[in-house]
């Protein structure tokens, strides 16, 4: 492109762009020039560059449409280095600086030679609906053929493939009014709202606040000039300090009680951004009152092959010229319905623009306009409309037909232009309103929906509400609030108006031409006339047939077309067609920006015990229990989990194991009815429990179904220790909770969870004693005195404790509580006084075996949710003369007594060395015919040491009765056969509690 | 009573840590916040069956409003609902603390649970002050609708917290223990922001 050429298309001295820093910036390898201030596609029409991308599905080439987020064509990815690309940008709001780097999409190799634009050539194949009509059979061919072709095809831009290096952030705020949209009304609310000295925030997602003003320098205001009244109306903004001011910032959904979610974009318009600060971020705002002020978008028309490259909107051409010193082309010719497109071909006259023909549909046209074209000479083809235009990568051409007695004639002339811009009206922009739920009402005279009855506290100013003449529109403005704003004058005269036309008339065969609706999608009218002939009525459907309205745009240009098509083609009124639903984010935001400051080691909650640490220095491998790390297993040079978790058992078994079990659910239960409270919730009898020992509880849901266990000590007559299992805490603290309020408000008892109250040390093995007894006071640690299942208040290493005589693995063991913050020194206290005893500390695996090899169950595990008491061979557990518990009625339904519940048994593998696999699948016979009839299923397995050989839990169809009987578990490889047996695999007399 | 006493008890220091205990590395900023973390303190969680209770408390001033609060120099005390408090006093007092526990269990007249070591304090003050918690707090936290001596429960991001505002730049964060590198992690980040 040579330098003379440039200068062709800028228009030195007007715009808002600093003509006096010149940027290089680059668009698929090349090197173009622009100004700073100018957006990327404001500088590529700086440059004379049209042709951005390629269309969706025909590979069509497609130019600049827009000038702001409606933008359906320029989408590119934004490239910022390694891991920084970012697909699906619009030309439009991308702002260039010295060394941006963008790249063209959904083309290859290139954007003039695209092999993809062969499926242009084959259109008449690709009707619509045509993948879904195409790719129905074979079925076999879906995975390996279909859905990698049509993804490499349906390409909006690479997906990222590199972590994103990027910070992001987020935060709340709150307001007395949140102001969205900077335009004329925008701004006119917010003086008026600063004025009450309570919190205003006004937002706009341009880098400029003024909205449509800073593309009209012509319109004065209270004889000012519309940029001297927005720089003077911003300015006094800025100075009060109830007032935020928030550019490049989309609100991006608007949700319940005026909840709106803004998305600021900080950092990509800088050639050097802070490399600690947020790139993006969220800003999740709580307004007492919300005022829309959203603007509206110009409506393209609908004729044949209005997709070439140089064809855009009328507005967009105002802003490019008036903000950004750009003439979009060197003969441009206007394609009108409404008033507007007059004032563009004027402004752009004034803008040393060629205007070489204005084509207006209507038959009525305002006198003064005609007269004014008259006067500058331009050519003005009234009740005409263009029916072709020529030029491959840029329109160089176009057709003007008469229409005469409501018939298009079949000759018409051709006129030369590099330039069409479409003046089909404005449609308010809603989608915020409609987030909100608000209800629309259809308005004929402008062929739009606006809004009616608002669901929020929120009001809709100015041209997002209808209101089209800039006097009305800030006053509608200034009196968002109190509804008596003042007086503007403005230098507009007569409001401008419009006709609709849901596409345009032409002679031509419909069936023949592409008269394009949706440009992102590639619809063409014909498209949505095929969804309706083959019965698609609603709007919702037509939309999901033939994918109107979708993608990044969402339908911004293309929504109120298709609607009105769709109307006339099925001869209802539009209200009947109904409006798809407008749905959150307003514009493609980023997962960075969702996220904000929840990423990395703040995307969730990791919570570690008081011994974590102790764990992490002796190189404990860990996993995760709901939100909890565990250390799941200790190995010792270089073992595996294996052979880690083998001699951690047998060390336990022989001598002594130590385990953090601070995990453990635990709950506080005081008051007089306490014990009442867990007869009610627990399967278990309490009220004859004495202070001093301990049960273990049962916990049903309403289905009878075991939902957790846990050990629970009575401290005192109106005192329990109540623990849970650690996934299950916050979830029996609630059911709990809402038990006590809703149906037993009268019991005088109240819980609160201690789980991170006390560290909790558990010591298993027939040394377990022998550690403690020097350390503790105050408590009579033999046998006798404190027998298994009991707990007592007293000292260890001089530190109050919660002692209990529990076993979750068979062998002698204690529960040691202690404050949670002396945790550590006592765990490293009792390590070191254990070393006489190789005192071994476990995790979480060797803990699950142990209890696995004695039957205990892990509920979640060996239950899921499906497993009542009975199943699990614990009626034990169930008060026998209790008149009522959680889930007890249940546990009397026929379902659950009846023949053919799955029970839960031990399974030896005939083979001692094979374990199973967990969650394999059980049948009773190994030659059954597949689909075989399956049984059951195994619940835990393990390679236990102790025993020498595999051991299993399993839910099995009426388990309980088929002791000794063979099952048999088909794996890929083979046919694993199994007995049943009882589920205690080890010391079933109990008699490794009381080693004394 | 503790059987063979072959070795010499071992006593854990009683004054440990809790920062070192939980891992917590905290960063300021003079121009956003400062964020420390409190002393040691005794931590109760009250709940009143009936309202003689307050009676076996001595001379403990409670505030009646829910999300009211009681600053004294050494301690606070918040309502937090209908029949809740919390009690927060210097650790010194633990001694006195339990001898009142023990008078006031006995009237069965209310629920008292020691949760010291379950909690842990933060006290944020600066001029941004406002601004940073709003990083992970929903609440609107202007002066006016959350004025000085106000308290409440309520999230940090992912996390629940009680949050009291004792001066106009100073609020109270308290947190479960093995939440507080989490809220910390994400004060860090909102320092960055504003500063």
């Amino acid at each position: 492109m040579s330098k003379s050429k440039i200068a062709n298309f800028r228009r030195k001295g007007r715009g808002r762009i600093n003509w006096d820093v010149p940027v290089e910036f680059s668009l698929d390898g090349k090197t173009y020039s622009g100004y700073e201030g100018d957006t990327l596609a404001s500088a590529l029409l700086g440059n004379g560059v049209h042709l951005v991308g390629r269309s969706f599905k025909y590979h069509r080439p497609r130019g600049v449409v827009g000038a702001g987020t409606e933008e359906p064509n320029a989408l590119m990815a934004f490239d910022r280095g390694i891991g920084r690309v970012t697909p699906n940008m619009r030309a439009t709001s991308l702002e260039v600086f010295n060394g941006f780097t963008a790249n063209s999409q959904n083309n290859w190799p290139n954007l003039k030679l695209d092999i993809g634009s062969i499926n242009n050539k084959l259109s008449q194949f690709f009707p619509a609906g045509f993948y879904n009509k195409t790719f129905m059979w074979p079925k076999s061919f879906w995975e390996p053929l279909y859905e990698p072709a049509i993804r490499r095809m349906a390409g909006l831009g690479p997906a990222p493939k590199n972590k994103d290096p990027d910070h992001y952030s987020s935060h709340y705020r709150h307001c007395e009014t949140l102001i969205i949209g900077a335009g004329p009304a925008g701004i006119a609310a917010a003086l008026e709202a600063a004025k009450t000295g309570e919190r205003v925030i006004l937002v706009d997602e341009q880098s400029e606040m003024g909205g449509s003003l800073l593309s009209s320098p012509e319109t004065r205001i209270n004889h000012l000039s519309a940029r001297e009244w927005v720089e003077q109306s911003l300015n006094l903004l800025a100075s009060q300090e109830n007032v935020t001011l928030m550019s490049r910032t989309t609100a991006i959904g608007y949700y319940h009680d005026n909840f709106i979610a803004l998305a600021s974009r900080n950092t990509d318009h800088l050639a050097f951004p802070h490399p600690e600060k947020a790139r993006e971020t969220l800003c999740r705002v709580r307004a007492d009152s919300v005022v829309l002020a959203t603007g509206s978008i110009e409506r393209p028309l609908v004729f044949a092959d209005n997709d070439r490259p140089g064809i855009m909107l009328a507005s967009a051409a105002q802003t490019y010229l008036n903000r950004y010193g750009v003439a979009v082309g060197d003969a441009i010719a206007i394609f009108a319905t409404h008033d507007s497109a007059y004032k563009a071909a004027f402004d752009l006259a004034e803008g040393e623009c060629r205007i070489v023909a204005i084509i207006d549909a209507r038959e009525t046209i305002r006198p003064d306009l005609c007269d004014e074209v008259k006067k500058r000479g331009i050519p003005h083809y009234k009740n005409s409309v263009v029916t072709a235009t020529r030029g491959a990568y840029r329109i160089s051409g176009l057709d003007v037909n008469g229409i005469v007695n409501g018939a298009v004639e079949d000759t018409g002339r051709s006129v030369d232009c590099d330039t069409l811009l479409m003046a089909g009206g404005w449609t308010p922009s809603i989608h915020l309103y409609s987030h909100s739920k608000g209800s629309l009402k259809w308005r004929d005279d402008i062929g739009a929906y606006v809004p009616d009855q608002p669901n929020e506290a929120c009001v809709s100013v100015g041209a997002c509400n209808g209101t089209f003449g800039l006097a009305d529109v800030l006053r509608e403005g200034a009196s968002a609030l109190s509804g008596e704003g003042p007086l503007f004058e403005t230098n507009q005269g007569t409001p401008e108006t419009g006709e609709v036309f849901e596409a345009m008339p032409t002679y031509k065969d419909a069936t023949k031409i592409k008269a394009f609706v949706d440009f992102q999608n590639d619809v063409t009218a014909k498209d949505i006339h095929l969804a309706v002939r083959e019965g698609f009525k609603s709007i919702e459907h037509v939309k999901r047939y033939t994918t109107n309205g979708m993608a990044t745009d969402q339908g911004r240009t293309s929504n109120l077309n298709a609607l009105q098509i769709v109307a006339r083609a099925t001869g209802r009124p539009v209200e009947r067609v109904g409006l798809t639903t407008f749905r959150p984010p307003f514009t493609p935001t980023s997962f960075g920006t969702m996220l904000g400051l929840q990423d990395g080691e703040t995307f969730e909650v990791t919570r570690k015990t008081p011994i974590d640490g102790w764990a992490e220095e002796s190189g404990a491998v860990f996993e995760p229990v709901s939100l909890w790390r565990r250390a799941r297993y200790f190995p010792r040079d270089g073992e595996d989990m294996h052979r880690a978790v083998n001699r951690e058992c047998k060390s336990t078994r022989n001598s002594l194991g130590i385990f953090d079990a601070s995990t453990l659910g635990k709950i506080e239960v005081v008051g007089p009815d306490a014990a009442e409270f867990l007869n009610r919730i627990y399967t278990n009898p309490w009220s004859k429990l004495g202070v001093g020992r301990c049960r273990y509880g049962l916990l049903l849901g309403e289905d009878g179904f075991i939902n957790d266990d846990g050990v629970i000590g009575r401290l005192a007559d109106d005192r329990f220790h109540v623990t849970t299992t650690t996934g299950g805490a916050p979830r029996v603290l609630g059911k709990m909770e809402d038990y006590l309020q809703t149906e037993w408000p009268d019991l005088k008892v109240r819980l609160t969870s201690i789980t991170e109250q006390w560290a909790v040390i558990a010591l298993n093995g027939p040394n377990a004693r022998k550690l403690i007894e020097p350390f503790v006071e105050d408590i009579d640690l033999s046998p006798d005195a404190f027998p298994h299942m009991a707990i007592r208040i007293g000292k260890i290493c001089g530190i109050e404790t919660r002692l209990m005589r529990v076993s979750f693995s068979g062998e002698l063991g204690f529960e040691i509580n202690v404050a949670a913050h002396y945790g550590r020194a006592l765990w490293e206290a009792l390590f070191e006084a254990g070393q006489k005893f190789d005192i071994t500390p476990y995790g979480t695996e060797t803990m699950h075996v142990l209890r696995a090899e004695k039957g205990f169950i892990i509920v979640g595990q060996d239950t899921d949710g499906t497993i009542s008491p009975r199943d699990a061979g614990m009626s034990w557990a169930i008060g026998k003369k209790k008149k009522d518990f959680v889930g007890m009625r249940s546990l009397s339904r026929p379902d659950l007594i009846g023949d053919g519940r799955k029970e839960l048994v031990g399974l030896a593998t005939l083979d001692p060395d094979l374990v199973l696999e967990e969650g394999a699948q059980i049948v009773w016979s190994s030659t059954e015919k597949i689909p075989m009839n399956m049984v059951g299923h195994v619940t835990s397995s393990y390679w236990s040491e102790t025993l020498g050989r595999s051991i299993a839990l399993a839910l099995v169809e009426n388990g309980h009765s088929k002791d000794g009987s063979s099952v048999y578990i088909p794996m890929p490889d083979q046919m694993i056969e199994a007995k049943i047996c009882d589920s205690v695999f080890y010391d079933k007399a109990g008699e490794r509690l009381n080693v004394v | 009573m503790s059987s063979s006493l072959q070795e010499k008890p071992l006593n854990i220091d009683g004054n440990i840590n809790q920062g070192v205990s939980i891992g917590l590395a905290l960063t300021s900023n003079p121009d956003v916040v400062g964020v420390e973390l409190c002393e040691e303190n005794v931590r109760f969680s009250l709940r009143i069956f009936d309202g003689e209770a307050f009676n076996n408390f001595g001379d403990l001033d409670f505030p009646r409003n829910i999300g009211g609060s009681v600053l004294t120099d050494s301690g606070k005390v918040f309502c937090l609902g209908p029949d809740e408090w919390m009690i927060i006093d210097d650790v010194s007092k633990k001694n006195q603390y339990d001898e009142l526990i023990k008078t006031a269990s006995g009237t069965l007249s209310c629920s008292i649970v020691d949760i010291s070591h379950r909690n842990i304090g933060l006290r944020v003050s600066g001029p941004q002050v406002e601004a940073f918690l709003n990083g992970s707090c929903p609440l609107d936290l202007s002066l006016k609708s959350f004025p000085v001596g106000k308290c409440t429960r309520t999230v940090f991001a992912n996390a629940e917290i009680i949050l009291c505002r004792q001066k106009e730049f100073e609020f109270y964060v308290e947190c479960w223990r093995s939440f507080a590198p989490y809220i910390v992690a994400l004060m860090e980040k909102t320092i960055v922001e504003l500063v």
